[in-house]
């Protein structure tokens, strides 16, 4: 029996891993912004002991002024050391948690599920080794899968605790911990240990020296984070997308403006239509979540066949609410998406991750509830290689081929690119035209290595001895020759450079008008011309005679 | 039907004027008599449904249903799945380019778009944020979006289906699989999207309100 398990773990995690591994830096091609941010912060933290803006061991990054998590960069620091900074080794962690998970998932159902089957977890932890969501937040640094499973692991302990209370400690402490990897474990995880406690109270009444020492030690170790409350970057991401402002239901809430309790309704409503979005059939299985980055094309969260036994497995756990599992399940589910819906995002699958793993859970449960003890029972193996190798098929077609070829250019790919073109002009200047307020200048530190040192000297002003409190972003930088900005027509053609920029921003009629010469051509995967690189020409571009305020212009700049 | 009423009359007369004066049936009224009085019949016929079992009654239920889904195609069946635009045509080539040779045809085809047409008017019709939520957070670009039901009676439409599920589990699953397999026919956008689902999550509801009161009317004594 024991070596039947082992050979399935084995191989469960072989599949795991190679779904996970298979071309990691390839697939997504290039790096995410937030993936970009993790990788240049743990190098600059590796290297220097201080994150890209100078601040030792900060609680949260603050990165472009969203403050995201830092767990993630402190654990990728010894990967990067050991590998480099690359987009395999800042996506190491995330795939390795990845693989985890399943092994968790399987030990989870084995050892609470109450029949001792090795069907049921093997099949558990094969759904999770294939759903489409766990495969696509394996494959990036997504703080919020590392949150997942130490999340699954705490869960994992308190069920123990069930058993041998001391469990509850370490259960505690990274349920705890869990809260540094992502915003929303900051909410879930204080419920869930309430709702946890509170479910079995009659146990934590015989054992309550435990419960108090755990508990102080929970509130011990999300100290520095309840510290942190009365300062802007703690809560930035919150305040930058709630729905709790006058301003927004000034503007929002028009049917409610006459009525008694206006507001308050509003925002009843906005948080109910939030909340019920995360368990809607259509966001599911169909219509995956709206930013390119955290969906696969035409590949929603779970696959479409996943609605049967989806249905079966919660008839399943409800049948079997009194067990402990089942109620570990439906409280995940109820409360994962609490935290995603105080905000307006729609559909927002990094801040559910819990849920959907639990989700995850009851779709296999009501899988084998399908053929338990019925006349096809004898289908089960069949119809799961089936339902497996269609899910395949439809992963590789949506992740490895639309995904990779389709999305490349949110993920930077293009920069990946001008990394190597950049090293050609190394001694001329450059300016990356980037528009608006988006951080392009962390592909540029992330792909060119840019030496942390300059970059905290660089940016030190900007955060004026208030790490979490001055959250104002500028996404202008300089980098030696490199410089990073909008362009200013009237100033960059006169100057001696190269000027990269999309196919958007500089028209063919408006190099040819300012006689720019096309010096290179990056491509996305798709074949779409992403980036163009011109060289100016101000001499060219001034001529024998320049007149009026073309001379004023071409003598000021040359 | 008769158990309801038992209850208590003037609580029945309040679940029926309630559900009378939701918005959707107020918007089918202006739109459409006919199918107006073709949903309220099938309602009917649903709740009676849930207390009765008997041929006749599944038979009736059945061809008031045929009858409803044949009237809603005639004003609003969806021919544009079955067509492929120019940028459709545009974006296979695109994507099967992407794959190794002759692969991406299996993929990507004018059966792999229709079906996905097909698949998004079903799924969008199964999403409870239509009905209460004019569906928000996901509004529809170019969809006719407005709240169908009042929020509040969502709590009742869970308690009508797990009640309807648990005591009628096949009618239920055969009612709801077909329904959404005949809404996939009508265009997301069109006037009359989600109409087949308006007597089913009606009668839920009404079951839910009612299996409530019962409850709360129970507890009190």
């Amino acid at each position: 029996m024991k070596i039947k398990l082992f050979l399935i773990i084995l191989i469960l995690t072989g599949l795991a891993g190679f779904l996970r591994f298979f071309q990691l830096d390839q697939i997504p091609a290039g790096v995410f912004i937030d993936e970009a941010s993790h990788g240049y912060n743990a190098y600059s933290l590796m290297l220097t002991g201080k994150d890209e803006w100078g601040q030792p061991l900060p609680i949260f990054l603050r990165s472009f002024g969203t403050y995201p998590s830092s767990l993630y960069t402190f654990l990728s620091i010894p990967i990067i050391k050991t590998l480099d900074l690359s987009i395999f080794s800042i996506r190491f962690l995330s795939a390795l948690m990845g693989i985890i998970l399943v092994v968790l998932t399987f030990f989870i159902i084995y050892f609470f599920e109450g029949s001792k089957s090795i069907l049921k977890p093997t099949i558990g932890a094969l759904f999770v080794v294939i759903v489409p969501w766990s495969v696509l937040f394996s494959r990036a640094a997504i703080e919020a899968n590392l949150a997942l499973t130490i999340v699954a692991t705490s869960i994992l302990c308190f069920l123990l605790s069930l058993k041998k209370t001391w469990w509850f400690i370490p259960g505690t402490i990274l349920m705890a911990l869990s809260a540094y990897a992502y915003h929303g474990e900051r909410i879930f995880g204080i419920v869930f240990l309430m709702v946890f406690i509170y479910l079995k109270k009659d146990l934590w009444q015989k054992h309550k020296k435990l419960l108090i020492f755990s508990l102080s030690l929970f509130l011990i170790i999300q100290l520095p984070q309840f510290i942190l409350l009365n300062k802007e970057g703690s809560i930035r991401r919150f305040e930058q997308l709630n729905y709790l402002s006058d301003d927004f239901y000034e503007n929002h809430g028009e049917q409610f403006h006459n009525i008694i309790f206006g507001k308050q309704l509003f925002i009843a409503k906005e948080f109910s239509s939030q909340y019920l979005s995360y368990f809607s059939v259509r966001n599911l299985f169909f219509d995956p979540d709206p930013q390119p980055v955290r969906s696969i094309p035409n590949l929603s969260v779970f696959y479409v066949w996943m609605i049967i036994p989806l249905i079966f497995g919660l008839r399943v756990c409800w049948k079997r609410r009194s067990s402990i599992l089942s109620k570990v399940l439906f409280v995940t589910i109820i409360i994962s998406p609490i935290a995603a819906a105080l905000v307006r995002d729609p559909f927002y699958t990094l801040r559910t991750l819990p849920g959907l793993w639990a989700l995850t859970i009851v779709i296999a449960l009501g899988f084998v509830d399908i053929f338990q003890n019925r006349v096809w029972s004898r289908l089960t193996y069949i119809v799961l290689v089936i339902v497996a190798a269609f899910s395949l098929i439809e992963l590789y077609s949506g992740y490895f081929v639309l995904l990779k070829h389709e999305r490349s250019s949110l993920y930077g790919y293009q920069y990946q690119q001008l990394s190597t073109q950049l090293n050609k002009y190394s001694d001329k200047k450059v300016l990356i035209a980037a528009s608006g307020d988006y951080p392009t200048y962390i592909w540029i530190a992330f792909y060119q290595k840019i030496d942390p040192g300059k970059m905290q000297d660089f940016s030190k002003d900007r955060v004026r001895n208030d790490y979490y409190g001055n959250v104002q972003f500028d996404p202008n930088y300089q980098f030696a020759n490199i410089e990073i900005r909008p362009l200013i027509w009237k100033n960059d053609i006169y100057i001696d450079q190269i000027i990269v920029a999309g196919p958007v921003t500089i028209s063919s009629a408006q190099a040819t008008e300012h006689k720019l010469t096309k010096v290179f051509e990056i491509t996305d995967q798709a074949g779409q011309v992403a980036l163009i690189g011109y060289k100016t020409n101000p001499k060219l571009k001034c001529g024998k005679q320049p007149i009026g305020k073309m001379m004023r212009d071409c003598l000021k700049w040359q | 039907m008769i158990d309801l009423i038992k209850i208590n009359k003037m609580v029945f007369l309040s679940i029926v004027i309630l559900l009378l004066s939701t918005p959707w049936i107020l918007e089918l009224l202006k739109r459409s008599l006919l199918l107006s009085i073709l949903s309220l019949v099938l309602l009917i016929c649903l709740v009676i449904i849930f207390n009765k079992s008997s041929a006749k009654l599944y038979l009736t239920t059945g061809l008031v249903f045929l009858v409803f889904t044949i009237t809603v195609f005639v004003v609003s069946f969806d021919k544009t799945i079955f067509s492929l635009t120019d940028l459709q045509l545009m974006e296979i080539n695109a994507r099967r380019s992407y794959y190794p040779q002759g692969v991406g045809r299996i993929f990507h085809n004018k059966i792999s778009v229709i079906f996905y047409g097909y698949e998004k008017n079903v799924f969008f019709g199964l999403d409870p944020n239509l009905y209460f939520f004019a569906s928000h957070p996901r509004e529809r670009a170019g969809a006719d979006d407005f709240q169908r039901y009042y929020p509040w009676l969502l709590p009742f439409l869970v308690v009508g289906i797990f009640e309807f599920a648990k005591k009628k589990p096949t009618v239920f699953f055969s009612i709801v699989i077909v329904t959404s397999l005949m809404n996939g026919f009508i265009n997301y956008k069109s006037t009359f999207n989600s109409l087949l689902f308006f007597p089913l999550i009606s009668a839920f509801i009404i079951i839910g309100l009612n299996t409530s009161i019962s409850y709360v009317r129970k507890h009190l004594k």
